[in-house]
């Protein structure tokens, strides 16, 4: 699976489409920004990738490098560098005296390949080696979060605690799930404050007031998170998380100029689901030709073979926009919830069976979708569709107008969608 | 992160990326790096090495050395700073009952390029043990040195350092965990040095002996890091984020006197525990575990097991002024205290009684702050 992965980087730059990165390469002043950092990451991994030359046993240094491999992933989206850490990762597990920190590591590797089974399988053997190890621990919640196994992050979350920098991340996250966002945001908001105040890497400060901002604009609307935004912006120039933030925003109050401008400053093929968004905008400023462009950008790049994993929520979204296309969305929301059955997997895979006219089904899926946590405005408009589909209005109007009533807040792909519905409540 | 969003590289990346400065990051281990959860989790926390020795250029002035956060790459030497939330501590015992008598505290301020240490003392602690609040009195203020020469300041006595710098310490440390693990059966010709090329951020003071005010000449010392609001959880110390300020008390989260005692001899589930008492009742606490760990890991002789015991407890590293210093006198630079340890605890076995790595990577300094500067691209 990891080469085909690979590999759909590879055909899609094979293929010429590169297109997008060259859409985008224009406006990418905001990327550019990150050179700095980019090059420190990058002189720090050429000197430990010596050293780990020099000596393969010499497990610090090759700790250190597949935490520098994922740090540079982050601002330059070279998937190159997620298959460096792994090799590296699975080099490690034979020289550290430290297996539960090394497979803790492995486990977050995979699940930046979204390859939720081995995430969980290699987590529940860090926490096997070492249970009482807060990377572990942590590990563990994060890849049975993205697996939909909450029974196992609930327990791991019992055992790291919520008193740690990472507990308490973990913790916050935990609380977005259940709905408690002024809690998670007070964790969030903490724990930013402290990274600060320690002078951590302004990478890290960044990623948390970008995560910070997510939770603002729930909560406070869009100023207040767009000066979180351009404050991370401030501390790690070019930060991608910050300008996609941003570019969210812009979407959100139906500035397809700007979110246009943003979103190409930071699509690339290890994100195509922002050629998604650049095809929204730019087909919402009249450029259909251009939008058309970029919606193949993206195919070749979520549907070349063995990507699909990756990319399995934008790729069954596109899919589910035209009828034609249908069967492949439901295909790919089938795998997914087989892949992963956490809630965001049944609730796709119930708007698709919505879109394919499978209006039992979609309700069953519904269903499961909210049978944990706190669903989102977007889970309450995909069910209000599929209720109203099934003769139910009256139960529709209502979640459609809760849904309705911070339409911003809805994922990007029905936000056009929810515009004429808007108006009909209006 | 909204409610329920996919699973988005960035979210999970930046957890990485927070691990990376706070938890679950990478092995950070020299003499004594990364040997508890609290200090592998918060690398700036982690004290990596204690040198204690008389001035090379005044031999009436005593030069301590603390060496925090191991393994900083040289691109990343510019960008490294100290936690201005830590209060950073040489302790002095002056009339051997374990107890600091004088002590010399030292704390960042700012977070960015323009970050600098206060030093305050010599003077004997507000409170002992293993919490300690900060003297009023601030000696000296130092520019925090990255790449460039050495800043120095002086002030109340002291002359000081605050600054990343070439890492001290040499050994073959991955091999030796390769042997512990029972991967391999004796170190290499020659060895490797784990940490060569790498830096650390270092604090160095250099006194006049007079100023601890009597005691002596035979002195202990010991290095500690403290913080505030800590909570307990798992039988661990965490910093409560929100509370920071709410006390003036610093509670220890990391101490060193010998090298490695904390790596080498305290089982791993005991060192959060050890990591945050005092050094005084070391001999109750720890003596018989070490003891165990020195017979039933390095397989010596009670007798010389519990001799080496005796030795390391309390965990405070001896320095008699009144004579040459070096390893097992206190602690210069460039001594090979692996060499020393090993020998004690491999008697008999010669593949394992030397590391075959005799010296560091880059000279040291004639002069204050004897440190060699750092590696850099």
């Amino acid at each position: 699976m990891k080469r085909a992965w690979i590999g759909a980087v590879a055909v899609a730059l094979a293929l010429g489409l590169g297109g997008g990165a060259a859409l985008s390469r224009a406006d990418d002043t905001q990327s550019r920004r990150a050179d700095g950092r980019i090059a420190e990451l990058s002189g720090s991994i050429g000197f430990l990738e010596r050293r780990l030359r020099e000596d393969p046993e010499n497990f610090v240094a090759a700790s250190h490098l597949v935490g520098r491999y994922l740090l540079r992933f982050q601002l330059g989206a070279d998937l190159a560098d997620v298959e460096r850490a792994e090799r590296v990762a699975r080099a490690l597990l034979a020289t550290t005296p430290d297996r539960a920190g090394a497979l803790a590591q492995l486990s977050n590797v995979h699940l930046t390949q979204h390859a939720f089974a081995a995430a969980l399988q290699t987590a529940q053997a860090a926490v096997h080696a070492d249970s009482t190890s807060e990377a572990a621990l942590a590990s563990l919640f994060d890849a049975a979060m993205a697996s939909g196994q909450y029974d196992q992050a609930q327990s791991a979350l019992r055992q790291l605690g919520g008193e740690s920098v990472p507990g308490r991340l973990r913790v916050a996250q935990w609380q977005i799930a259940q709905g408690e966002g002024e809690g998670a945001y007070a964790n969030l908001e903490r724990t930013c404050d402290a990274l600060q105040r320690a002078a951590a890497a302004p990478q890290t400060v960044a990623w948390c007031l970008t995560e910070l901002a997510g939770l603002r604009f729930e909560h406070d609307g869009e100023r207040a998170a767009r000066a979180l935004y351009r404050k991370a912006l401030h501390l790690q120039p070019g930060y991608r998380g910050a300008v996609e933030g941003l570019a969210d925003l812009a979407h959100a109050r139906g500035d397809w100029a700007r979110a246009q401008r943003l979103y190409a400053s930071v699509a690339t093929d290890a994100h195509p689901d922002l050629y998604l968004r650049l095809g929204e905008v730019t087909r919402a400023l009249g450029e259909e030709a251009r939008a058309v462009r970029y919606d193949s950008v993206f195919l070749s790049v979520a549907a070349a073979p063995g990507a699909e994993p990756l990319y399995a929520h934008p790729l069954a979204l596109f899919y589910a926009r035209s009828p034609a296309t249908l069967d492949q969305a439901l295909g790919v929301a089938r795998r997914d919830v087989q892949r992963r059955p956490a809630v965001e997997s049944y609730d796709l895979l119930a708007w698709v069976l919505y879109r394919r006219g499978k209006m039992r089904e979609a309700l069953e899926m519904s269903d499961r979708a909210r049978g944990w946590g706190s669903p989102s405005t977007t889970m309450d408009y995909h069910r209000a569709m599929i209720l109203d589909a099934l003769g139910r209005g009256a139960t529709a109007d209502s979640l459609r107008t809760q849904a309705l009533a911070r339409p911003e807040l809805l994922d990007p792909h029905l936000r056009i969608r929810a515009g004429a519905d808007l108006r009909n409540v209006r | 992160m909204t409610a329920r969003t996919p699973v988005r590289t960035t979210v999970l990346l930046g957890l990485c990326a927070a691990a990376l400065a706070f938890g679950a990051g990478g092995w950070l281990m020299a003499s004594d790096h990364k040997d508890g959860p609290i200090t592998g989790a918060h690398p700036p926390i982690d004290i990596a090495d204690l040198y204690a020795f008389r001035s090379p250029t005044d031999p009436d002035n005593l030069v301590l050395v603390m060496d925090v956060r191991g393994f900083i790459p040289p691109s990343e030497a510019a960008s490294t700073r100290f936690d201005p939330r830590l209060l950073y501590q040489f302790l002095i015992d002056v009339d051997g009952d374990a107890v600091e008598d004088g002590v010399i505290q030292a704390q960042a301020v700012g977070t960015g390029a323009d970050q600098v240490v206060r030093f305050r003392g010599v003077a004997p602690p507000r409170m002992t043990g293993n919490a300690h609040q900060v003297l009023p009195a601030v000696a000296a203020t130092v520019p925090v040195t990255t790449t460039g020469a050495a800043e120095v300041a002086t002030g109340g006595g002291l002359r000081v350092f605050a600054g990343v710098r070439d890492d001290p310490f040499f050994f073959d440390f991955a091999r030796f965990q390769q042997i512990r693990q029972e991967k391999a059966q004796s170190f290499r010709v020659p060895g490797m040095d784990t940490f060569a090329g790498t830096n650390v951020l270092s604090l160095v003071v250099e006194f006049p002996i007079a100023l601890l005010g009597g005691g002596g000449p035979e002195l202990g010392v010991w290095a500690s890091v403290g913080m505030q609001g800590l909570v307990e959880e798992r039988g661990h110390a965490h910093p409560q984020p929100d509370s920071l300020d709410a006390t003036d008390v610093y509670d220890q989260v990391d101490r060193m006197g010998w090298p490695g005692v904390a790596v080498f001899f305290i089982p791993k589930p005991m060192t959060p525990a050890y990591n945050r008492l005092a050094p005084a009742a070391d001999a109750a606490n720890y003596r018989d575990e070490i003891v165990q760990t020195i017979v039933q890991e390095y397989r010596q002789p009670l007798a010389e097991a519990q001799e080496l015991a005796a030795m390391l407890t309390p965990d405070i590293l001896p320095i008699d002024v009144s004579r040459p210093t070096g390893f097992p006198n206190g602690r210069l630079l460039g001594d090979d205290v692996v060499n020393v340890v090993l020998t004690k605890l491999f008697q008999g076995n010669p593949g394992l009684m030397e590391d075959n790595v005799a010296s560091n990577d880059k000279a040291f300094l004639s002069t204050f702050p004897y440190v060699a500067p750092p590696h850099t691209p």
